[in-house]
């Protein structure tokens, strides 16, 4: 997964013959194997964005589906040339906002991820790893979490997050700042090499 | 240092699989949510269309029975008209359909 990009980086990356905008090309056109292709192609850095969001794996799972399905039902609005990654992403932001005002998340704290079913769980130091990064995130706010999970971890500029969070860039990276404190505050317990060198 | 390994440690995702599986799963809901979208589109404009056209004979029907004219009622065949006079006699006309009395 190359989701640590900037939107430019993104571009750069990408091949200029991307099968990915091939198969929406095709999608568009009324392909239906095109789009299976296509969402196969974008359905991981959706969920994966989704459960950073949100943090809890059945949510995403929701918010994941439904943002998919979003991006099916509004292809003909996406303007080829322009940021593919940039317009998934804001459908997914706004789905996550969508399912937060709805209550739905409200409801599911961090611990939910401890009595969900692991599909795959034979790795314990990484659910370890896990469990400790999604506790410290829960303890943010949601806008300073979606800050957070745009520039610090999907790699996003400020003004970038900026748009896809409908903000001002200092105004995200104020949040970001804010967040990264706090989520080291928490994460210092079990790794002491976090701490800042006063 | 620090800032890089905050930021390393705040990329873990799930296992492989497990985001595999779960957006897997997503896709798959998404994905058959539109085949049935797709079905009722098709289905939609057949329902639509026999309603309208329903609806378009209700109407039809309306208009006719609204403006046909009502049938002639059939002419009497004649007028029977009694009359009592003050000292007692009766009077019976018959009017027949001739004028005759």
């Amino acid at each position: 997964m190359t989701s640590a990009l900037t939107m430019e980086a993104v571009d750069a990356v990408r091949p200029s013959q991307d099968p990915i905008e091939e198969w929406l090309a095709a999608a568009r056109a009324g392909d239906r194997q095109a789009l299976e292709s296509f969402l196969k192609a974008i359905d991981q850095r959706v969920y994966t964005l989704a459960w950073r969001l949100i943090g809890d794996p059945a949510l995403a799972g929701d918010a994941a589906q439904e943002s998919l399905w979003k991006v099916c039902r509004s292809l003909d609005r996406y303007t080829p040339g322009t940021n593919l990654w940039g317009w998934i992403y804001r459908i997914v932001v706004n789905q996550v906002h969508d399912l937060r005002r709805s209550g739905a998340a409200r409801s599911a704290a961090a611990s939910n991820y401890e009595r969900e079913p692991r599909v795959n769980a034979h790795d314990p130091i990484r659910q370890e790893r896990l469990r400790h990064v999604m506790d410290a995130m829960a303890v943010l706010t949601n806008k300073e979490r979606n800050a957070l999970v745009m520039i610090d971890i999907e790699g996003f500029s400020s003004s970038e997050a900026a748009r896809l969070l409908g903000c001002l860039a200092i105004t995200a990276r104020t949040r970001a700042t804010q967040a990264r404190r706090k989520v080291r505050r928490e994460l210092v317990r079990y790794y002491p090499e976090l701490k800042e060198k006063s | 240092m620090s800032e890089q390994r905050l930021r390393d440690l705040l990329r873990i995702t799930p296992d492989e699989s497990e985001l595999e599986a779960r957006a897997s799963r997503a896709r798959r809901l998404a994905v058959s949510r539109l085949s049935e979208h797709c079905l009722d589109a098709l289905d939609t404009p057949w329902w639509r269309w026999k309603s309208a056209v329903a609806l378009a004979a209700l109407c039809a029907f309306s208009v006719f029975v609204i403006t046909r004219e009502p049938e002639a009622t059939p002419a009497p065949e004649s007028l029977r008209v009694h009359v009592v006079l003050s000292d007692g006699t009766r009077v019976q006309w018959i009017l027949h359909d001739d004028f005759k009395l």
